[in-house]
């Protein structure tokens, strides 16, 4: 029997459940991703996107599927960026933090906790990324970003998140994206308030050197998933090739605003 | 002349979120910034006059709305 028409034959309402897979895995010698990727790609979708269906289709489940995207940076907005477009769907992602956690990191940063203290935050994403998801591919590099050498890693990848906290470097990196032409997703946050913009220049949203408004206010947590939520969707719909933001978002939590830049 | 100057998160504490204020003549955007010592509260992250981006040295204009928002850079 064929691993295809294994998968047909045991599907429950149309769903492939992990009970399936794993018997697949078993039955044939292949691995988890193996048999998520035959499945999408032959329209059954597994039972873990079923409440996703509704809003991304079977075929755009197998576009994110085969996608990769490249976040920078793994602390706040990198962390909760990577869960989020692991359990849509996101098939490869690679993450970068030459970081390690730390104590004043557990107030936001997902995955910290006092068991990962110390140990490289790429490398804890890496692990808890593919428990969630053992199809998907995590490639984590425990070096900080640097635009000279690693401009490769832009190539590899459909889309780019920024969820560094260096207000220099993601201007530099932005740059490097519209270089290339590639897409790519910015996000900060300050205090009650963030900002967004997708595939532009951020020269005219930090006309002025130094440190931004967090060194004062600092990075409380419900901003941080605020902010990690609109770059996610954002990256989603540039995968999708949807509409997506067409000028920067400023994000304001304590008056519930929202202003187009 | 007159001015509307909006400010926009950090800069609304202890300040306003809107007003319309007088100034000279001639008055650049910098101006404003440094009479309302908005720097003491985070480098200028975005500034606009009527919904475009502008330079701190443009010359405001009477009925000028300028916008006003700080350096947000957190990850």
């Amino acid at each position: 029997m064929e691993l295809l028409t294994f998968l047909k034959e045991h599907t429950i309402d149309g769903f492939l459940p992990l009970q399936a897979s794993y018997a697949a895995m078993e039955h044939f010698t292949c691995n988890f991703r193996e048999v998520e990727e035959t499945a999408l790609k032959n329209d059954i979708l597994p039972l873990r996107y079923k409440r996703n269906q509704k809003t991304i289709s079977i075929h755009e489940q197998y576009t994110l599927f085969q996608s990769t995207v490249l976040i920078i940076g793994c602390g706040g907005l990198g962390g909760f960026v990577a869960e989020m477009l692991t359990r849509i769907g996101v098939g490869n992602l690679i993450v970068c933090d030459g970081d390690v956690f730390e104590e004043h990191n557990l107030n936001r940063q997902n995955f910290s906790s006092p068991k990962t203290l110390g140990r490289f935050k790429a490398e804890v994403l890496k692990e808890n990324l593919e428990a969630i998801n053992p199809a998907l591919h995590v490639k984590s590099m425990t070096t900080f970003f640097d635009p000279k050498i690693e401009a490769n890693l832009i190539q590899e990848a459909d889309v780019v998140v920024d969820a560094l906290d260096n207000p220099d470097l993601k201007c530099l990196v932005a740059n490097l994206c519209l270089k290339e032409q590639k897409p790519f997703v910015h996000g900060a946050i300050a205090g009650y308030y963030s900002q967004f913009s997708t595939s532009s220049s951020l020269d005219q949203l930090y006309l002025q050197k130094g440190d931004g408004a967090e060194k004062r206010s600092g990075n409380p947590s419900f901003t941080v998933c605020f902010a990690a939520s609109i770059q996610s969707t954002e990256a989603v719909k540039l995968l999708l090739g949807k509409p997506h933001l067409p000028s920067p978002l400023m994000g304001n939590l304590w008056e519930y605003e929202l202003i187009s830049l | 002349m007159h001015v509307i100057v909006k400010l926009f998160a950090q800069y609304r504490e202890s300040r306003f979120k809107a007003e319309q204020r007088e100034y000279d003549i001639g008055t650049t955007a910098q101006t404003v910034i440094d009479t309302l010592e908005l720097e003491s509260v985070s480098p200028l992250g975005v500034l606009m006059v009527n919904g475009r981006h502008v330079a701190p040295s443009y010359i405001l204009q009477e009925g000028d709305e300028i916008a006003l928002f700080p350096k947000v850079g957190g990850g």
